[in-house]
């Protein structure tokens, strides 16, 4: 088996990168892939609280690449997906205390033995970003629609480009269809015009997202959940799917009439003018 | 002084000062050999390198920002090393910024004097004739403000050949391009990207960043842009900015204004819609000075 290192980044903290990676990796291994994610956010780590694996580690990142357990030790499994593992980073040391050698190997040996494996990255662009990317052939840039990330995310697509990192694709997160239709928030077509890579996935905003990520269950076991089944879009296109992106603007019902046309199913709208 | 001297290699030498590590690259041949020195060096050596920061002294070779990031990528791509600094002897900067500078106040000249109305000249020879002095109506001669013996063909070749460089793509943020002369850009200047050049400044993008233009001094410079939001502008001395989006419209590409000329008037910049070829069938051109 040879696999494909995928790393999600944003360059900005807080705007979904540890719940993206949970929830696109759960998707992908629901549709049959071996799945393995590895949080990189050492000293902060979180994807283990998302996943709701936190009291399963027993070893961590650290200990695999300074030869404390061996590499089977420090995969935990997932609690519903069974092809879904997790390499937990430390909590307790800080992001230079492992190199970029050692996380690509560490990549190159899962690559073997996974379909996909994806690198949680940390904010910033300090070592651990150079890191996280190293290994990478694929990058997901996890941005909302806010100034303040959309030039983070512009920072770190230069950042992919100049590693050599040729596919990037963006999740443009938290996408709130109201505000965009007043005119507060920018719309998906102008973060795509900006940023100039492809959009992978538009995920609408949904606090169904915070009540998941407490029960450490991700979203995407939801189908109720917008955003949730937007992931499970996401891990399609991943898996080479091609599914037509769709608006949260285009998709949110406005009027009464359009609720009831959405509860039948009816003159649902789906757009690719994005 | 350097304490211990740790390896020698013929392109690629190594040198230590206590925890400072200082890469010297043989600047006499092309980039190409001293990156595959360079990248042969650290693989026969990467058990050397699992860590810490280098100071990369390139010597007289004067290297732009891609050349540079190259380097960088070899070292870091190659080791555990990150590139601390880029290093080249005080003198070679000092002698290459007074070879620009002359550059642009020869160009400078020429160009004015040329808009004063002095005839580009054909290669003068040594027969040429030269031609009387206009008498005036007391018959006095009268000289031109501007000597035409101070303008030889070759300076007037030069003042055509102010370089035009060209970047490909959007300039992202993080981002500082330096151009000798005029610049294109194909593509966005983004927010947090900086574009300085010593002439006029073509955006084939949105422009949303920093730009200087005639950052060598130069007032007559321009900026082009097919649309202006939120940068920050200067041309020579003088500074222009408008302020980004307020709470309550947070949309900022596409505001509306199309492609858009900044440039000196009165002593401040003054940025105008680009009219261009429907205002010359009115009675001119409004963006000609």
């Amino acid at each position: 088996m040879s696999g494909k290192t995928i790393v999600m980044t944003s360059g900005k903290g807080g705007v979904g990168k540890t719940t993206a990676t949970a929830n696109v990796g759960t998707a992908l291994a629901l549709r049959s892939n071996r799945v393995v994610v590895i949080d990189t956010d050492i000293g902060l780590r979180n994807l283990d609280v998302v996943m709701g694996l936190e009291n399963r580690i027993v070893y961590d990142l650290v200990d695999v690449v300074e030869g404390r357990c061996r590499l089977e030790q420090a995969l935990i499994r997932d609690k519903h997906a069974g092809d879904l593992y997790l390499i937990a980073a430390a909590q307790t040391r800080d992001k230079d205390c492992i190199t970029t050698q050692q996380l690509v190997g560490l990549c190159k040996r899962l690559e073997d033995d996974f379909d996909y494996v994806i690198v949680d990255c940390p904010a910033g662009i300090e070592q651990g970003f150079r890191n996280a990317i190293a290994a990478a052939r694929e990058a997901l840039v996890v941005t909302t629609p806010e100034v303040s990330a959309i030039r983070d995310a512009d920072r770190v697509i230069g950042l992919l480009q100049a590693a050599d990192i040729r596919e990037i694709r963006l999740i443009i997160n938290r996408i709130n269809p109201a505000m965009v239709r007043q005119g507060n928030m920018m719309d998906a077509s102008d973060v795509l015009e900006m940023l100039a890579v492809d959009a992978i996935g538009l995920v609408p905003a949904d606090d169904r997202v915070i009540t998941s990520t407490n029960n450490g269950t991700p979203v995407v076991y939801d189908s109720q959940s917008p955003s949730g089944r937007e992931f499970v879009r996401v891990a399609a296109r991943i898996d080479g799917e091609h599914l037509t992106l769709i608006d949260p603007v285009d998709e949110t019902p406005t009027s009464i009439m359009d609720k009831v046309r959405n509860i039948m199913g009816i003159n649902r709208k789906a757009s690719a003018h994005v | 002084m350097l304490t211990e001297i740790t390896e020698t290699q013929d392109l690629v030498r190594v040198t230590g000062r206590g925890a400072l590590v200082n890469f010297e690259i043989d600047d006499s041949v092309p980039l190409n050999d001293a990156c595959r020195a360079l990248r042969e060096h650290l693989g026969r050596n990467r058990l050397l390198y699992s860590g810490g920061e280098v100071i990369a002294d390139i010597g007289a070779r004067l290297l732009s920002d891609a050349d540079q990031d190259r380097i960088r990528k070899v070292i870091e791509s190659e080791s555990g090393l990150s590139v601390k600094q880029f290093w080249c002897p005080p003198e070679i900067l000092e002698r290459e910024s007074r070879r620009i500078t002359q550059l642009l106040e020869q160009q400078a000249s020429i160009v004015g004097s040329l808009s004063r109305g002095v005839e580009p000249r054909e290669c003068p020879s040594e027969e040429a004739e030269t031609p009387e002095p206009i008498p005036d109506a007391a018959g006095e001669p009268v000289s031109e403000d501007v000597p035409s013996s101070e303008l030889t063909a070759d300076e007037v070749d030069e003042a055509y050949r102010i370089p035009v460089d060209i970047a490909h793509g959007n300039l992202r943020a993080g981002v500082t391009r330096r151009f000798p002369g005029h610049a294109v850009i194909l593509g966005n200047v983004n927010p947090g990207a900086q574009v300085i050049a010593a002439g006029d400044v073509i955006v084939f993008g949105g422009l949303r960043g920093r730009v200087h233009a005639g950052a060598s001094g130069d007032t007559t410079a321009t900026i082009l842009a097919m649309s202006i939001a939120y940068p920050v502008l200067r041309i020579a001395e003088y500074s222009w900015h408008r302020d980004g989006p307020t709470s309550g419209n947070a949309r900022q590409s596409n505001d509306g204004n199309g492609p858009a000329l900044a440039r000196v008037s009165n002593g401040a910049i003054h940025v105008a819609p680009y009219l261009n070829t429907n205002s010359m069938h009115q009675g001119g051109n409004p963006n000609e000075r």
